[in-house]
């Protein structure tokens, strides 16, 4: 088990926090990008978001930690109310939406994963510089965490915006497609983290294109701007399943297990 | 020359004796605060205050009030201005501010028109005279200083993630409305405090270059707010001996010192410089 992981382990029972969504609705103005979503997680499951472009994938991620408003239904994290567990979930965007060019160096992102958990009047102790510190170096970023984030790789910039969610040391992880336009080794290394994460129990919940991946998860969710199934991989991969949500921007190709 | 009789001299006198202290104050705030402004639009929040507070400072002379009476007034005019309409536009600030600013500085420049010559004056307004800092005016610059210093460090944290990172903030659940007003409010401190010294036109330039060449020389936030804050200071200081020295608008030496100092690690910084890069290649 990776460093990061043992030691957390050492102070808590760390237990994936269970994901529970009531009818989720989030509308922009007239248009509706989520209705009647319902799912539920439970705590230290591996999930895969799969479906087409404009599905509202991202947005249902965005709308669980409040970066886009709900207009109608619930999120609970371990049956309490999303708002009071901010602590608790962490959430990696699309590392395309962040501001690369801002001089801030790899540390000082890092750290921010636990500025939430500091409050409002903590400031970062021993502590946390060395869980930060944990998180890069799980992350094999440690050669170049005094580095402006600018001269990061497209590879390490996702790296450092999954370092940053791991240093919070939250029970949920929240991450929007992990492996777009990453190369070979950053992808392995992220495979190989989201395995141990997985095995240490945190819930996490992906985005991802991957649809090789996602065969791999414990639960699949299939979305079109409503959840069309949710389930285990294999129910989800059926021809009739997934054509409903991929309407036909697909071929399915069946190989032997 | 005796260094030592040059830099010791002036001290005797109180103008300067408040001058230094006002330097010391105002070069350390707004190297302090220039760390934040890191987006376009803070950056042009900054300018568009400065603008903004101009009239506010000309209505004051033309009533005979003190200059730093208007320019408070102004400045939390502009700040609740920017508030409450940026509410109504879901947070389109650049709308907001373009607004308010071009009819403020208007107004500004017809008023400036009509103001009757006190050369003095009409010049500290645009080009700052540090050296013209009454007792009064040091005191309120203090207060704002303090306040302004300890509000930057006691929310440095939340006001790094709102600055850098907006999404994260909102993520974790922060305020984050009330954290940009917070800024906001420091930032409007801040062009008030370092009117006197530096002029409607030089603020904004001491408020991002102190910082912008601590950003040569340091790659963590904590330390290059620090660093900001020394060169701002040490720009203020020197700049105070040269405007003394030659007679000159003090905000126009300030900016020229630390230009200069920007400009030489520019070329010089192992981290950033131009050198640097062709040592590594």
């Amino acid at each position: 088990m990776s460093t990061l992981g043992s030691s957390l382990a050492e102070q808590r029972l760390l237990k994936g926090a269970s994901v529970l969504c009531r009818e989720l609705m989030v509308a922009f103005g007239n248009e509706i990008a989520l209705s009647a979503v319902t799912f539920g997680v439970e705590p230290g499951q591996l999930v895969a978001i799969i479906g087409p472009k404009g599905a509202g994938k991202s947005t249902l991620l965005k709308a669980m930690v409040g970066v886009v408003p709900l207009t109608g239904g619930a999120i609970e994290i371990d049956r309490k109310p999303a708002s009071q567990m901010r602590c608790d979930i962490a959430y990696v965007s699309r590392q395309v939406r962040i501001d690369w060019s801002l001089p801030i160096s790899v540390t000082d992102v890092v750290m921010m994963g636990r500025y939430r958990c500091l409050g409002w009047l903590g400031r970062p102790g021993v502590e946390d510089y060395h869980k930060t510190d944990l998180a890069i170096e799980l992350l094999g970023l440690t050669h170049v965490r005094n580095r402006w984030i600018g001269d990061l790789s497209i590879g390490q910039q996702q790296r450092l915006l999954l370092a940053r969610a791991l240093a919070q040391e939250p029970r949920v992880l929240l991450i929007d497609e992990p492996f777009s336009g990453v190369d070979l080794a950053s992808r392995i290394a992220i495979l190989e983290i989201l395995s141990d994460q997985h095995q240490i129990g945190r819930t996490i919940l992906l985005v991802t294109d991957d649809l090789s991946y996602a065969a791999h998860c414990d639960l699949v969710l299939l979305l079109d701007r409503e959840l069309i199934h949710v389930g285990i991989p294999d129910e989800v991969f059926r021809p009739g399943v997934l054509s409903e949500a991929y309407d036909g921007r697909m071929f399915l190709l069946k190989g032997r297990r | 020359m005796d260094l030592g009789k040059l830099l010791i001299e002036p001290l005797l006198l109180s103008y300067v004796q408040r001058a230094i202290v006002a330097a010391l104050l105002i070069g350390a705030v707004c190297g302090l605060i220039g760390t934040y402004l890191v987006s376009r639009s803070m950056a042009f929040l900054s300018i568009a205050l400065t603008q903004a507070i101009f009239p506010g400072v000309v209505i004051a002379l033309l009533l005979y009030a003190g200059f730093l009476v208007g320019a408070v007034v102004a400045g939390l005019l502009t700040v609740i201005g920017v508030g409450l309409y940026s509410r109504r536009t879901h947070g389109r600030w650049e709308m907001a501010i373009a607004v308010l600013v071009a009819g403020a500085f208007a107004l500004g420049v017809l008023l400036f028109s009509r103001l009757p010559t006190y050369r003095s004056d009409l010049e500290a307004v645009l080009v700052g005279n540090i050296l013209s800092i009454s007792l009064n005016a040091l005191v309120l610059i203090s207060i704002l200083a303090g306040l302004t210093v300890a509000v930057l460090f006691t929310f440095y944290k939340e006001l790094l993630l709102v600055s850098f990172d907006r999404t994260l903030a909102v993520s974790q659940g922060w305020p984050v409305y009330w954290l940009d007003r917070l800024l906001l409010v420091a930032l409007a401190a801040t062009v008030i405090i370092s009117l006197g010294a530096l002029g409607t036109i030089f603020v904004v330039p001491l408020i991002l270059i102190p910082s912008a060449t601590a950003r040569l020389w340091v790659g963590h936030f904590w330390s290059a707010m620090l660093l900001g804050c020394f060169l701002g200071a040490l720009s203020d200081l020197a700049g105070l001996y040269l405007a003394y020295y030659l007679n000159a608008p003090s905000g126009a030496t300030i900016v020229l010192l630390a230009s200069a100092i920007f400009l030489v690690s520019f070329v010089v910084s192992p981290r950033r410089g131009l050198l640097a890069g062709r040592f590594r290649s």
